[in-house]
């Protein structure tokens, strides 16, 4: 039964040298100025805390997700060149193009750029 | 016996001003049952920094489900439970760094087992200690924290735990021999 009781002891021992110096009108009033003032308030806090953060997240994923669409968009365009698409014969239309380019969500495209007025603007799309 | 009724009742009284939210009553609670809930915490954790974490915690859930308990005079019980499983939640966290604990424990034992005249110092038993009860099962920690430190009975602890008196003395079983072997340079 002593045997039992040794470790008993031992813990015994070592909680009382644990706790010596524990301010315990400490940890109460610290425990009791959380619940008459600062738990309700802090949760308020802590919730509203959130919600700004999620909000501030679903602006920043904005942000990033438009700044990639831009660069993405204008790496894939680059700067527009055009070429004569034929020789230019005399009486006939000037026609030239670009060089092939991809339009966002609408796949590969050239644009051909002519100097007669009565072509309509859609036939101008070759895609 | 006279005393432990006239207590026994102003509990009562106390518990029943806090589920009305008298904040003044459950000061008067927290004052009477601080130092049994810091001791189980202690004795299932090893150290007075997380106890009295946890303890702090457990008496904020403690005022929030105050209304909860329909036995006011089964409060003490009630308390030590929900210190009980803040504790071993606490403490199942910090076994989640088990690998590094046991590397640390195995370069503290050769190092003291080099030193034998560090035994006296306080501080190293509290470190030993504390060291010993991450082998304890979470289970084998609130038994001995409950039955070992805080002196309730096997029937009183096995309330607390949720489980059978035998359990709880399986559990005090398992876990002397265990820190009987962890600290038997302490022991004499």
């Amino acid at each position: 039964m002593k045997d039992d009781r040794d470790i008993d002891a031992l813990l015994r021992q070592h909680s009382e040298q644990q706790l010596a110096g524990f301010d315990w009108d400490r940890q109460r009033q610290t425990l009791m100025h959380q619940l008459a003032s600062g738990w309700a308030q802090g949760t308020g806090r802590r919730i509203l805390r959130k919600v700004i953060a999620g909000v501030v997240l679903m602006l920043a994923t904005g942000c990033v997700c438009i700044i990639l669409v831009n660069v993405v968009d204008r790496d894939a365009t680059g700067p527009i060149e055009t070429t004569a698409a034929h020789e230019p014969v005399e009486g006939d239309p000037l026609v030239a193009s670009t060089d092939p380019t991809t339009i966002l969500l609408r796949g590969p495209a050239r644009l051909l750029v002519c100097n007669d007025p009565m072509l309509a603007p859609h036939s101008l799309w070759d895609q | 016996m006279k005393d432990t009724c006239q207590g026994q009742d102003e509990i009562v009284r106390l518990v029943r001003a806090s589920q009305a939210g008298d904040k003044v009553a459950f000061d008067q609670l927290v004052r009477v049952h601080q130092p049994s809930a810091m001791r189980v915490a202690l004795g299932i954790l090893g150290n007075v920094h997380d106890a009295a974490e946890v303890v702090q915690e457990a008496f904020v859930r403690a005022y929030l489900r105050i209304g909860s308990l329909a036995l006011p005079g089964r409060f003490r019980f009630w308390m030590l439970r929900i210190v009980a499983n803040e504790a071993v939640s606490r403490q199942r966290a910090a076994r989640r760094q088990v690998i590094m604990t046991k590397l640390f424990l195995a370069a503290g034992l050769r190092r003291r087992s080099r030193r034998p005249e560090e035994r006296e110092d306080a501080r190293d038993l509290q470190a030993a200690v504390e060291r010993a009860m991450v082998h304890l099962t979470e289970r084998e920690a609130t038994a001995i924290a409950l039955f070992g430190l805080e002196d309730l009975s096997h029937g009183e602890s096995a309330q607390i735990m949720g489980c059978s008196v035998e359990a709880v003395r399986w559990h005090v079983y398992r876990a002397r021999q265990k820190l009987r072997v962890l600290l038997k340079e302490y022991l004499e």
